[in-house]
C-alpha cells in the first residue's frame, strides 16, 4: 500500500495494485455523502487504428462496446444500480473507456454491480442491432452540434496520420461493420485487469476498498501495448472555411506540435500548465491585450485557449466567437509572433497564485475530483507532485515554448454565418 | 453524521439591517462561499437592465476601476471568484452576487485573503466605478455586445433553441415567456442613465438575502457582514411561485424547420403543484418516475424499448408549475415518439407502475438530495428553498422522510394532473 499525503492541502491518495494487476487508488473524503467509483479501461478511439493499437477495429468500436455493456437481456443495469441507491454511467474518450457509478448509500453493492457490468457482458446480436440504431441517433446529435463539428474539422486539419482525429463514436457507415464478434474480440483484448484502473473517491476506508478489489475474481490477460504514431509538425491543411446555420462566426486557431517529444507524461502535464501561463501573459483576462481584443470586437466571453500535450500527439487550440474572424485571427497570430514581448514576471507570479488557489478548490467536489484524478492516475502521474511542480515553473520555461509557435505549424478553421 | 466526524455547528438565520443572513458553518470544503441576492418583481420593462447590471458591475469598482485590475486582484487573492447573474424565480427577478474564496489555512505560508476578498465583494455591489454619477457608456456598449453574442451562441444549441421556442409559445401571455438572460431585440436600447437608475432602484427597494457557507466562525462572519452591508427597510414582499396560467382547450402545435439532422421534440405540460405545496414531493417523485433519469419510464420506453431517440427526459419547473419533456428523435418518427410519450404519461396516471419502479424513483430523488449537501451551491439552494417557502431551516433527514412517505396513489394523482399545453417540433429541411 502506498500513501501520498499533501500536508497543507490535508488530502490523501492511497494506491495499491491487486494480484490480478488491477491498479487501485482511493481518495478518502470524510463527511461527504457521495461516493464515486470509476472502473476505467485503457481503450479508446485512438486504439482502433491498426497503426497504434493491437489490431484494427472499425471506428467507433470502443464506444459501441461501452453502449453494449449496458445491454443485458435479463436485467436493466441502470435499474439494478438504482435499487441499491446508485446511478451508473460511462463515456468513451480518445484513450479511455470509463465506467462509473455514484451512490449516497453503502458503496460495496454498487461496486459489485459495476465489476459485473464491465467484466461479464452478454453482447447478444439482437442487442447489437438495437444499440446500432441508438448510436446512429447519437451521431446525428453530434452532427447538429457546431461546437463538436468545428473541433472535428480542426483535428482533421492538424493530423494526417494520428487516429486522435477520428470521431470517437465512429461514423454512420463505420458502425455498420461492428457486430457481436468484433465487440467480443475487443473486450477480450482490452478488458483485462492490468489494462484497467479502479478509483474510489468518498467517505470510504481504503483498506476495505483494496480488500474488495482483491476478493473479486477477475480474468487474467496481457496488457496490450500502444504503439506510437509519428506525426510531423506540418499540419495536413492550414485553413478550412465552412458556412453554417449560426448567428455569430466561430474561429478556431491552432498550432501543431511535433511528436514524439521524448518527454514523460508528467513532463507533458507540466508543459500544459506552462502553456496556460503563457496564454495568461499573452491574452489572459488581466492583460492589456485581452482588453484590446474585446474592445475591437475580435473576441467575446467564449474566448479560450489551452494546450494538449500527449507523448505522441499535441497541439494548442484558441477559440472564440467573433463578427470579425479575419481581423481576429490576424491579431491573435500577431501576438504569437511577438510572444516573447508579452512575458511579464509580475503577471506570471500572479497567475501562479490563481492556479494554486484553483487546485485547492478542485478538492471541493467528489465528482470533479474523481474526474481529474482519474486522468492523472491513468498516466501514473501523482497529482500532488504536479501541484508542487507549478511553483517550479519559471519564465524561462515559458520562453522555451515560444519556438513551437512557428508559423509553418499553424491551422485556422472558420465557421461563417449565412 | 458519518463515522465519528466532528459535528458542524447548527446553521443560523440572523436578522441584519435590511436583510437576513443565513449562516451554514461546515468543515467539508476548502473554500467558503457567499451570496447576496436582490429580488424585485419580474417586469419586461426592467428585464434587460437587470440582465446587464451584474456584468456592468463586474467591469470595475471605484477602487479597481478596470476589468484588468479587478481580475488581477482576484488572482492575487489566490483565485477568488466574484460572480454575478440574474434569474427569474417565481414572480421575481433575482440578481445574485457571489464570492468563492479559498480558506486561509490551505494557502501557502500565512497568506490571509478572506477579509480582502469580502472588501472586493462589497465594492462590486456597493462601490461601482461611475463617470459623472453614471455607469460608464463604454461599459454599457461592451456588455451589450457581449450579451448579444452570448444569446446568439444559444441558437447553435438546438435542444436549447427548441426549448426556448416551445416556451415562447406555451407562455405567450405570461411572464414565463421572457428569458431573464435578456431580450435580444431590445438590448441596444439600454442607456447608462437607465442602467444606473436600475442599480439605484435595486439597492433602495429590492428584497435582500445573504448567505454564507464554509469553514468559519459564524459570529465572525456575522460581524464581517454587518460592517460591510446595511440596507434601509424595504417594502418589497417577494412572491416565490409563479401562478400565472390559462385555460387549455386544445394542445397548441408548433412546427418549425431548421438545419438539423435529428428532429427535436419538446412537450410542455401544466402542473398545478408548485414549490411549497403539500404535494410538492409527490410531484418531484412523479417527475423522477416519468422522465428525470435513465431509469425513468420515458427513457426505458422511448429510447430502450422503441429506440426512437438518443435522449429523452423531463424537467419539473416547480416554481412555475410546469413539466417539460425534451427528446431528440429520428427524423420522420416524431408522431410515433409523441404518441409513446403520451402513452407513458397515461399509464403512470392510471397507476400502471410497480412498487419497484416507485422505489427506484424515490432512490434517485433521495440520492440527489443527499449529494446536494456535498456542494456549496447545493447547500445554498436547499436553504433558500426552505427559508423562502416554509420559513424553517432546511433539514435533510426530514426532507428525505417526506420523500419516503410519498405513496403510489399520490404519484399517480400528480401525473394525472398533467395537462398538455404545447407541442413543439424542430424538423430538418430538405427531406
Amino acid at each position: 500500500m502506498d500513501t501520498a499525503f499533501a500536508r497543507k492541502l490535508n488530502e490523501t491518495i492511497v494506491r495499491k495494485t491487486t494480484s490480478a494487476g488491477l491498479r487501485v487508488a482511493v481518495v478518502p473524503k470524510p463527511g461527504f455523502h457521495k461516493t464515486e467509483i470509476h472502473l476505467a479501461v485503457e481503450f479508446g478511439s485512438i486504439d482502433e487504428d491498426g497503426a497504434r493499437g493491437l489490431n484494427a477495429f472499425p471506428q467507433g468500436t470502443a464506444h459501441f462496446l461501452e453502449h453494449m455493456l449496458f445491454e443485458n437481456e435479463e436485467a436493466d443495469p441502470s435499474q439494478a444500480f438504482a435499487r441499491v441507491g446508485a446511478q451508473v454511467n460511462a463515456y468513451t474518450a480518445a484513450d479511455v473507456t470509463d465506467y462509473y457509478c455514484s451512490t449516497t448509500e453503502a458503496w460495496e453493492p454498487a461496486a459489485e454491480l459495476l465489476f459485473s457490468l464491465v467484466f461479464h457482458p452478454s453482447i447478444p446480436e439482437a442487442g447489437v442491432l438495437k444499440e446500432r440504431s441508438i448510436i446512429a441517433r447519437e451521431i446525428q446529435m453530434y452532427e447538429d452540434d457546431v461546437n463538436d463539428l468545428i473541433y472535428e474539422d480542426f483535428l482533421h486539419a492538424l493530423y494526417a496520420a494520428h487516429p486522435v482525429a477520428h470521431p470517437i463514436a465512429g461514423t454512420a457507415k463505420s458502425i455498420q461493420a461492428i457486430d457481436s464478434e468484433v465487440l467480443r474480440r475487443a473486450h477480450a483484448a482490452y478488458y483485462v485487469p492490468s489494462n484497467m484502473r479502479l478509483l474510489v473517491v468518498g467517505d470510504v476506508d481504503p483498506e476495505a476498498v483494496f480488500a474488495f478489489a482483491e476478493g473479486i475474481p477477475l480474468p487474467g490477460g496481457v496488457r496490450p501495448e500502444r504503439a506510437s504514431v509519428p506525426e510531423s509538425r506540418i499540419p495536413a491543411k492550414t485553413a478550412v472555411t465552412k458556412k453554417k446555420d449560426i448567428r455569430n462566426d466561430m474561429l478556431m486557431l491552432g498550432v501543431k506540435f511535433g511528436r514524439p517529444n521524448g518527454k514523460s507524461c508528467f513532463q507533458n502535464d507540466v508543459e500544459e500548465i506552462a502553456w496556460a501561463f503563457l496564454f495568461d501573459c499573452l491574452f489572459g483576462k488581466a492583460s492589456k491585450n485581452h482588453r484590446d481584443l474585446v474592445r475591437k470586437g475580435f473576441v467575446n466571453e467564449a474566448f479560450e485557449a489551452s494546450a494538449q500535450c500527449e507523448p505522441d500527439y499535441g497541439h494548442l487550440v484558441v477559440y472564440t466567437e467573433t463578427k470579425k474572424p479575419a481581423s481576429a485571427a490576424k491579431a491573435l497570430w500577431a501576438l504569437f509572433d511577438h510572444a516573447a514581448d508579452h512575458l511579464d514576471p509580475v503577471r506570471f507570479e500572479t497567475a501562479k497564485r490563481r492556479l494554486v488557489g484553483n487546485s485547492v478548490q478542485s478538492f471541493n467536489s467528489v465528482s470533479a475530483l474523481a474526474g481529474f484524478i482519474l486522468d492523472y492516475e491513468l498516466e501514473d502521474v501523482d497529482v500532488f507532485e504536479l501541484i508542487e511542480a507549478i511553483d517550479r515553473i519559471t519564465l524561462d520555461d515559458l520562453k522555451a515554448l515560444i519556438p513551437a509557435l512557428d508559423s509553418s505549424a499553424r491551422v485556422s478553421v472558420v465557421y461563417r454565418r449565412p | 453524521m458519518i463515522r465519528g466526524e466532528r459535528r458542524d455547528p447548527e446553521p443560523r438565520l440572523l436578522e441584519m439591517e435590511g436583510y437576513r443572513l443565513r449562516l451554514v458553518p461546515t468543515t467539508k470544503f476548502k473554500t467558503s462561499y457567499f451570496q447576496l441576492r436582490f429580488s424585485a418583481p419580474f417586469r419586461p420593462e426592467t428585464l434587460n437592465l437587470r440582465a446587464l447590471l451584474p456584468y456592468a458591475l463586474l467591469d470595475g469598482t471605484a477602487t479597481l476601476p478596470t476589468k484588468r485590475l479587478f481580475q488581477n486582484r482576484c488572482d492575487r487573492l489566490y483565485g477568488a471568484q466574484v460572480g454575478a447573474g440574474v434569474a427569474k424565480q417565481g414572480m421575481m427577478s433575482v440578481v445574485t452576487f457571489s464570492l468563492s474564496v479559498v480558506n486561509d489555512h490551505y494557502l501557502p505560508g500565512d497568506a490571509r485573503v478572506l477579509d480582502e476578498a469580502l472588501d472586493l465583494f462589497h465594492d462590486v455591489v456597493l462601490r461601482p466605478r461611475t463617470y459623472r454619477g453614471l455607469i460608464r457608456a463604454g461599459v454599457v456598449k461592451d456588455e451589450v455586445r457581449l450579451l448579444r453574442e452570448d444569446i446568439e451562441a444559444d441558437y447553435a444549441d438546438k435542444a436549447e433553441y427548441a426549448f426556448q421556442r416551445m416556451s415562447e409559445a406555451m407562455f405567450k401571455d405570461e411572464l414565463a415567456r421572457y428569458r431573464a438572460k435578456g431580450d435580444y431585440d431590445t438590448l441596444d436600447k439600454v442607456t447608462p442613465e437607465g442602467l444606473t437608475e436600475a442599480y439605484r432602484d435595486m439597492l433602495a427597494n429590492d428584497f435582500v438575502e445573504a448567505v454564507a457557507v464554509g469553514d468559519f466562525d459564524s459570529d465572525e462572519i456575522a460581524r464581517a457582514f454587518s460592517r460591510r452591508f446595511a440596507f434601509s427597510p424595504r417594502p418589497t414582499v417577494p412572491v416565490w411561485t409563479d401562478t400565472e396560467t390559462k385555460d387549455i382547450t386544445d394542445v397548441q402545435r408548433v412546427v418549425e424547420e431548421g438545419d438539423v439532422s435529428q428532429a427535436r421534440l419538446v412537450l410542455g405540460y401544466r402542473l398545478p403543484t408548485r414549490s411549497g405545496s403539500k404535494d410538492y414531493y409527490a410531484a418531484v417523485v412523479g417527475n423522477a418516475l416519468f422522465g428525470d433519469s435513465d431509469t425513468s419510464m420515458l427513457f426505458r420506453t422511448v429510447r430502450e424499448k422503441e429506440h426512437l431517440c438518443y435522449y429523452v427526459y423531463s424537467v419539473y419547473a416547480a416554481g412555475k408549475g410546469a413539466v417539460f419533456v425534451s427528446a431528440g428523435v429520428e427524423p420522420g418518427r416524431e408522431d410515433q415518439a409523441s404518441a409513446v410519450i403520451g402513452r407513458v404519461k397515461d399509464d403512470l396516471a392510471a397507476g400502471r407502475f410497480s412498487e419497484d419502479d416507485l422505489t427506484i424513483a424515490k432512490n434517485a430523488v433521495v440520492k440527489r438530495m443527499r449529494q446536494s449537501t456535498d456542494s456549496l451551491r447545493g447547500i445554498v439552494a436547499d436553504h433558500a428553498h426552505f427559508d423562502r417557502l416554509y420559513g424553517i431551516p432546511y433539514d435533510l433527514d426530514r426532507a428525505v422522510a417526506a420523500v419516503q412517505a410519498v405513496t403510489a396513489e399520490a404519484v399517480a394523482a400528480q401525473i394525472a394532473l398533467l395537462i398538455e399545453d404545447t407541442e413543439y417540433r424542430l424538423t430538418g429541411r430538405n427531406r
